[in-house]
């Protein structure tokens, strides 16, 4: 396997020396299966797609009225930078997805405006089955702030594929040992506690959260988003809040304490840690970061139901379990209206939020 | 026995051609403006999924070593830096090749590069876990600190057009305003509703805009001048002579901690690393006139300081899991995709893992070189290519580059803005470096300067902070306000000469 | 004198961004001296900088006599360089990079050839040249797009 890949490298590396240094044309040798395809096939699936955005509706109701199988590679755009918290879960879980496919799913970034450039992009593409964007829970929130242009509503839901949970952490030799203290110490001294977030992120939402259920005010700075965890560190400031994925390892290193998971059960290996359920918490429901996979508006059910089902047994798969969860991901599973009616709730959820923030 | 094993995990056929192949990528990557490291080691993040640990990141390493030193070649040879990293090697890089000197110049610029790679990949080995602690000291109001020091230093070093250099600084900082507003998120500024101009300029793009084309456009004016063309020694490796060496060793050694402190510095960069570390080794010199010229010490000093952020940039991702830079942050993904987390659990609990990393960083640097000082006479025919097609051939991949950041064809016409900017700035004596360092730093200023207010609730309380970033602010203030007043008392004395300075 | 004209237009443009910083939005929450504190901050320092830029320039003989150099990229060869360059940016969407690179460079180089010799291209030379050009541009948005999946505007062609 691995003789195999560098052969392919090889080839790649050589490729790309003579297409930049010399006129000569490269070996036009099969470079493996990590590229993607151009649209050949458009010209003829747009013609369809049009057709069968007429019967679609028809079909629908019918249940699956075809049976949709890819002819090439399904590709899911994930709209953040390769290699980030986003893209590595994603990229993850599509091996597994390719794992059950008929044709190669693959991960293209296309990054910009806090992942809108990829959300437009794919929505102006065509329905035609072959092209999906990550669904982040960002764009609830950008949308409710007045940010993002579109809704749920202008794309097609697929399903949710991966949730995790935000956790409140402070520093291990804190005076803060339960989310109580923290609570009590901020309403002793309204807006002088730092709780750290990255402004326009989920975690702000969170702060927010605590903010109005026990009638507290935080002094929310914003930290940058690569190096929350210096901050806390540097005891610059008391709290942050951010995704368990993030702050386990300086959990595990006995640097940080974590108060309280946003989840109604705490991950595996952390049963001790309190959930905001277990601590009398309600309606955090719309904190949840999670993803899901969004399709063009028009796009065949029959397609739709196909990428559905890739999601199911990817996330039924125990290797791809394992996977997600060393770094602690977890892996779900909703139909596509399931989808849609837990984003409907979000988005109304994150618009009442969201009346905090913009005058 | 523990370096044994560590050796053994390097040296080996597997690994020691993924470096290789990395390297050859990364350069390759390097030299193409537009394209760059983080381009690459996105395109083989796939690949490392079938890949172990430690063969996957001797990928990923020979890459990034590979496309910071890439940037060289075309700094020096067509005055087109790729990144901000090597905007400052055009300064005297190109100068020479004017001169001649092409592959002179590259064998000083590939030597510098080995030198700060080596120089921080054991500063990293030695010393990660104590200089990670550097970087857990560095908050908001430091970095603002640090940041306008360093944009107050490259304008007060740039004696005689002092007020230009501040001028061009400014309105670089204006100009990186563009688009939505940090820390806050909310309020989108100077886009006149163009949606195209949320996400700001991108660096690359008035790179390309202030440095490439307006050059190009400039040598059209004069297309038809005779130059005789330049020789190019047919050697097989190009090594600097001992004696050059030695008179640059202070030069590199200077270069190499300032890029390897910048680069634990996460945000600062290549770009500002060897802006600074060239306008100190021109403060230093004794014949601070020559450089701009093709001056060797104004290549030893950039291209040493901007491959030392490498090993910086590592010291924050593998001891505590901040990225230090672009790259890096990929790089910590990739590492992510293999099960294991960058962080203080990395360097603890995996000491083994840690060092080899540092090891392939060390072998990288090593195979950069080789490959460097072997290829430079190949490199080299590229300015013997008529102007009639080398012109057209760089304005179609300054066209690919900028299409390659986000496929956006409003880039390609914010060109034209940059191009008229670069164009009046430089023809009209404003230099062009405080502009690229303040749109390398704008934003980090900005958003450190409220970040530490929201901290502090008052500018008032971030100066009554003790901290390093109280001391670099008024270092910041008072360095150009004691030269002005030092200039105002100098000029009441010798009026004519002073006059002329200035004109510079 | 040129110079002061800009640094006047300059001040303007610096104006104005301060007059738009009034309208911009504000954030409820936000507590670090919002969106308008630091453009307002740089353009007063701007502002500064850009006064005793003049005052040096108006004391000095030497200064205001000095050209300035700004109407010279729009003149002969280089504004039609210039042109080109519009040219190919404007039509690098709806006829795709190939097409659109291919005619820019054989446009350019037949024109450059001539400013730098001074006599048109041969034939012979051309006819060389010219395929060469559409063969690499063409292998060139093959390993762009789908070796390196770099998104390049395909427009016509399609492959």
């Amino acid at each position: 396997m691995k003789k195999r890949f560098l052969g392919i490298l090889m080839a790649a590396v050589m490729c790309m020396a003579a297409g930049c240094g010399s006129k000569e044309a490269p070996a036009e040798e099969d470079l493996g299966t990590q590229t993607t395809e151009t649209e050949e096939a458009d010209a003829v699936q747009e013609e369809d797609a049009a057709q069968e955005e007429a019967g679609q509706e028809e079909e629908a109701e019918d249940g699956q009225a075809s049976v949709w199988v890819p002819e090439k590679e399904i590709t899911i755009v994930v709209p953040y930078e390769a290699g980030g918290n986003t893209d590595i879960p994603t990229r993850i879980f599509a091996q597994y997805m390719s794992k059950y496919s008929d044709k190669e799913v693959a991960i293209t970034n296309i990054v910009g405006a806090g992942g809108r450039t990829g959300v437009k992009e794919v929505m102006s593409a065509d329905p035609d089955g072959y092209t999906f964007v990550l669904q982040a829970s960002g764009f609830a929130m950008q949308s409710a702030l007045g940010v993002a242009d579109f809704t749920y509503e202008d794309l097609d839901e697929v399903g949710y594929f991966l949730d995790s949970s935000m956790a409140i952490v402070v520093r291990a030799d804190s005076s803060y040992e339960t989310l109580e203290d923290l609570i009590e110490a901020a309403k002793a001294a309204p807006g002088n506690i730092k709780m750290g977030s990255v402004s326009g992120t989920l975690p702000l939402f969170g702060s927010l959260y605590l903010e109005e259920k026990n009638g507290i005010t935080f002094n929310n700075v914003d930290l940058d988003g690569a190096a929350k965890a210096t901050e806390l560190l540097g005891s610059r400031i008391e709290t942050y809040i951010d995704g368990f994925g993030a702050v386990k390892q300086y959990i595990d290193s006995g640097d940080f304490r974590c108060l309280a998971i946003f989840s109604d059960t705490a991950p595996a290996g952390y049963e001790d840690i309190p959930t905001l359920g277990k601590l009398g918490y309600d309606g955090y429901g719309y904190l949840k970061q999670n993803f899901g996979i969004w399709a063009p508006k028009g796009t065949d059910p029959a397609a739709i139901a196909y990428v559905n089902n890739l999601l199911k047994q990817a996330a039924e798969d125990e290797e791809c379990i394992a996977a997600l969860e060393a770094i602690s991901y977890g892996a779900c599973y909703t139909t596509p209206e399931e989808h849609t009616a837990i984003l409907e709730e979000t988005y109304a959820a994150f618009v009442k939020a969201a009346e905090m923030i913009v005058q | 026995m523990d370096f044994l094993n560590i050796v053994a995990n390097v040296i080996n056929p597997q690994c020691i051609l993924l470096i290789v192949v990395g390297v050859v990528i990364g350069n390759v990557f390097g030299c193409i403006p537009g394209l760059n490291g983080p381009i690459a080691v996105a395109l083989v993040l796939p690949i490392t999924f079938t890949l172990d640990v430690i063969p996957s990141m001797a990928l990923i390493m020979g890459i990034y070593m590979g496309s910071i030193s890439g940037g060289l070649v075309s700094a020096i040879l067509l005055k087109i830096p790729g990144t901000a990293a090597s905007v400052a090697t055009t300064f005297d890089g190109y100068p020479m090749t004017q001169k001649g000197r092409a592959t002179d110049a590259l064998s000083y610029g590939a030597f510098a590069s080995v030198f700060g790679g080596l120089f921080s990949a054991i500063v990293l080995l030695l010393l990660a876990p104590v200089l990670s602690k550097m970087a857990i000291g560095f908050g908001p109001w430091e970095y603002f600190g640090t940041a306008v020091l360093a944009l107050s230093l490259v304008c007060s070093l740039l004696s005689g057009k002092r007020i230009k250099a501040f001028i061009a600084m400014l309105v670089g900082l204006l100009v990186k305003m563009v688009g939505m507003s940090p820390v806050d998120s909310v309020a989108i500024r100077y886009t006149f509703g163009n949606a195209m101009l949320e996400n700001g300029f991108d660096l690359v793009v008035i790179i390309i805009g202030i440095f490439a084309l307006p050059e190009i456009i400039h040598n059209i004016g004069k297309i038809n001048e005779k130059v005789t063309p330049a020789k190019i020694e047919k050697r097989i490796f190009f090594i600097p002579k001992l004696h050059e060496i030695k008179e640059n060793f202070l030069v590199m050694i200077q270069g190499s901690i300032i890029g390897t402190v910048i680069g634990i510095l996460p945000g600062m960069g290549g770009g500002a690393a060897s802006l600074i570390s060239y306008e100190q080794a021109k403060r230093t010199s004794k014949h601070p006139e020559k450089f701009g010229t093709g001056y060797e010490p104004g290549i030893f000093s950039c291209e040493s300081a901007n491959n030392a952020t490498s090993g910086g940039a590592l010291v924050p991702m593998l001891a505590l899991g901040v990225p230090g830079d672009t790259v890096t942050a990929i790089i910590m993904g990739a590492i992510a995709m293999q099960g294991i987390t960058a962080g203080p659990m990395l360097s603890m609990g995996q000491p083994e893992l840690f060092k080899t990393i540092i090891f392939i960083v060390f072998v990288a640097n090593i195979v950069m070189y080789l490959f460097q000082i072997s290829t430079i006479r190949f490199m080299a025919q590229i300015i013997k290519v008529p102007k009639y097609l080398l012109f057209p051939i760089i304005a179609v991949f300054c066209a690919i580059g900028v299409i390659s950041i986000r496929n956006s064809m409003f880039d390609l016409f914010s060109l034209f803005f940059f191009i008229v900017i670069g164009y009046v700035l430089d023809k009209n004596g404003y230099p062009l470096s405080p502009f690229i360092l303040a749109s390398v730093l704008g934003t980090s200023v900005e958003t450190n300067l409220r970040r530490s207010i929201m901290y502090y609730n008052s500018f008032g309380g971030c100066l009554k902070q003790i901290s390093i970033g109280t001391l670099f602010f008024a270092l910041a203030v008072g360095i150009p306000a004691i030269l002005a007043v030092l200039n105002l008392v100098r000029k009441k004395k010798v009026p004519v000469e002073e006059g002329r300075r200035e004109q510079g | 004198m040129g110079e002061i004209f800009f640094l006047i237009i300059l001040a303007a443009a610096g104006v104005g961004m301060f007059g738009m910083s009034f309208g911009f939005q504000v954030s409820r929450i936000d507590s670090s001296g919002g969106p308008a504190l630091f453009p307002r901050i740089v353009i007063i320092i701007l502002l500064l900088f850009i006064a005793i830029r003049i005052i040096m320039v108006s004391k000095s003989k030497e200064e205001l006599g000095k050209k300035f150099h700004f109407l010279e990229i729009f003149q002969g060869s280089r504004l039609i360089f210039l042109l080109m360059f519009l040219g190919y940016a404007v039509l690098m969407k709806p006829l795709g990079f190939v097409i659109s690179s291919s005619l820019f460079l054989i446009i350019a180089v037949t024109f450059l050839y001539k400013k730098q010799y001074g006599e048109r291209i041969t034939v012979k030379k051309g006819l060389i040249l010219y395929p060469v050009i559409l063969i690499s541009v063409a292998v060139l948005y093959y390993i762009f797009v789908n070796k390196l999946n770099v998104l390049l505007p395909g427009g016509i062609i399609n492959f």
